[in-house]
């Protein structure tokens, strides 16, 4: 689980967009447009959308499927009593309980629009790792603390997580077994304490190894990437279809005025 | 305690989305540059932590420890819950982006208010009663913002908003008798670091 933090498998080549930080933005907006709208008809050419990037993306079907499968058993938690609870015409119901129609849309319009984001966040941070998301943050104009503590934190996280294993090795080693009983809760509280304690200690001897290289808050060197103008023009391209599904949800759009 | 996006009402999500950002700004501001270092660490290992899976009963849970945070950090479980949440939707897929706001929220407030609640009586009271308030209040808190978050957004989900509250209570006891063991600990070994890394704390 760690190293897709730090070393994504896929490269960014053959995805759309090769500069990070326009598909960074791009992805926002694409979730916002989708949670926003209401229609079913936009979802749809936004689902289209998406899957289209995705296909770009080279993602593997598996990799993908197994992350849309365990978000969507939280969604589905979420989504399952909705149907029971909503009022309106019964299509069937479970020991007494009816679920209305209205109900079961409304739930499959969630997890519809769910999957969307996941998809497309997928999609497009495709070849984009956690260092490489602290310096667009920055570009995009989060403050400078704010991504300086991103940085720092994923490269801690790979440390702290080596430290963990190897406390968690020793437990093992001496017999183990995690199961419902005080000893265990025991066990992972001094656990989690001592690895409290060490990361404690060891930021202290990084801050003091910091300041002895003059580290005021910053890092001196940080060129900022160049954007290509043709990925400027990819950009303002997709923004313009995502716009234009958006607001299509906005005209009423029935088919019957269509047929003569 | 991750709600997905696509759930929530727009108005909810915006106020979630308007707060976090307050929240982060002014944790931000109390974090001074040469401390940086020492907050980051101290947020990835609670991010590994908070990765880790205990079990309980016939599955297994991961623990939050935002009452710990609120305790060690303050203010600045705003931006440190922030970054961890972003690295999870980004790279693990959980979550969503949308709703990174409200769900940044709802775990970083009840810390900030545990935190600020518990730590000037620190010293009053035995070390295993801190760590279980400390655990066990912020993750009830939690629960009952999330339960909130969901019966804001429609009556549709008032049913599922209270199975979230009462089936998050035994995750909040299992919280507060962990976090009471890693307290003991700490003030065995380290009890400096109550002293918190804000410069003005």
């Amino acid at each position: 689980m760690i190293e897709t933090l730090l070393n994504p498998k896929v490269m960014a080549e053959n995805s759309i967009l090769v500069s990070a930080k326009l598909r960074v933005l791009l992805m926002t907006c694409v979730a916002f447009a989708v949670v926003l709208t209401q229609v079913w008809l936009a979802l749809g050419l936004f689902f289209i959308l998406v899957s289209y990037l995705w296909c770009r993306s080279g993602l593997s079907i598996s990799q993908t499927g197994k992350r849309l499968l365990a978000m969507d058993c939280l969604v589905l938690f979420t989504v399952l009593l909705i149907p029971f609870s909503v009022p309106g015409e019964p299509v069937f119901s479970i020991i007494g309980f009816g679920a209305s129609e209205p109900g079961i849309k409304m739930a499959m319009m969630i997890l519809l629009k769910a999957n969307i984001v996941m998809l497309a966040v997928m999609a497009l941070s495709a070849g984009i790792d956690a260092i490489t998301l602290g310096k667009v943050l920055v570009e995009l104009g989060v403050p400078r603390r704010f991504a300086l503590l991103m940085q720092f934190t994923v490269r801690y996280i790979e440390v702290l997580y080596l430290e963990f294993y190897r406390l968690r090795q020793a437990m093992k080693i001496r017999g183990f077994k995690p199961g419902n009983n005080m000893h265990t809760w025991r066990s992972y509280g001094y656990l989690f304490g001592v690895l409290l304690v060490r990361a404690f200690d060891r930021a202290d001897r990084i801050s003091q190894a910091m300041r002895c290289r003059g580290f005021r808050g910053h890092f001196l060197s940080h060129e900022p990437s160049r954007v290509p103008r043709c990925d400027f023009v990819i950009f303002f391209s997709y923004l313009l279809v995502i716009c234009f599904i958006f607001c299509s949800s906005f005209w009423s759009f029935n088919p019957s005025n269509y047929i003569i | 305690m991750h709600i997905a996006d696509g759930v929530l009402a727009t108005p909810v999500l915006m106020a979630g989305i308007a707060m976090t950002l307050v929240g982060t700004a002014v944790g931000l501001r109390k974090l001074d540059d040469d401390k940086i270092p020492f907050a980051a660490v101290l947020s990835a290992c609670f991010f590994v932590a908070s990765l880790i899976h205990i079990p309980l009963g016939p599955s297994s849970v991961h623990l939050i420890f935002n009452g710990l945070i609120g305790l060690l950090l303050g203010w600045l479980a705003f931006p440190v819950m922030l970054i961890a949440l972003i690295l999870q939707a980004l790279f693990f897929g959980f979550g969503g982006i949308v709703v990174l706001g409200v769900n940044c929220l709802n775990i970083a407030l009840p810390a900030v208010i545990v935190g600020a609640m518990l730590r000037p009586l620190r010293h009053f009271m035995p070390a295993q009663l801190l760590g279980f308030l400390a655990g066990s209040s912020a993750v009830l808190l939690t629960g009952l913002m999330v339960s909130l978050s969901l019966y804001l957004s429609g009556d549709a989900f008032l049913t599922t908003a209270k199975v979230v509250f009462w089936g998050n209570l035994p995750l909040s006891v299992l919280e507060g008798v962990i976090s009471s063991f890693i307290i003991v600990l700490l003030n065995k070994v380290k009890p400096e670091m109550f002293k918190g890394i804000q410069s003005n704390v």
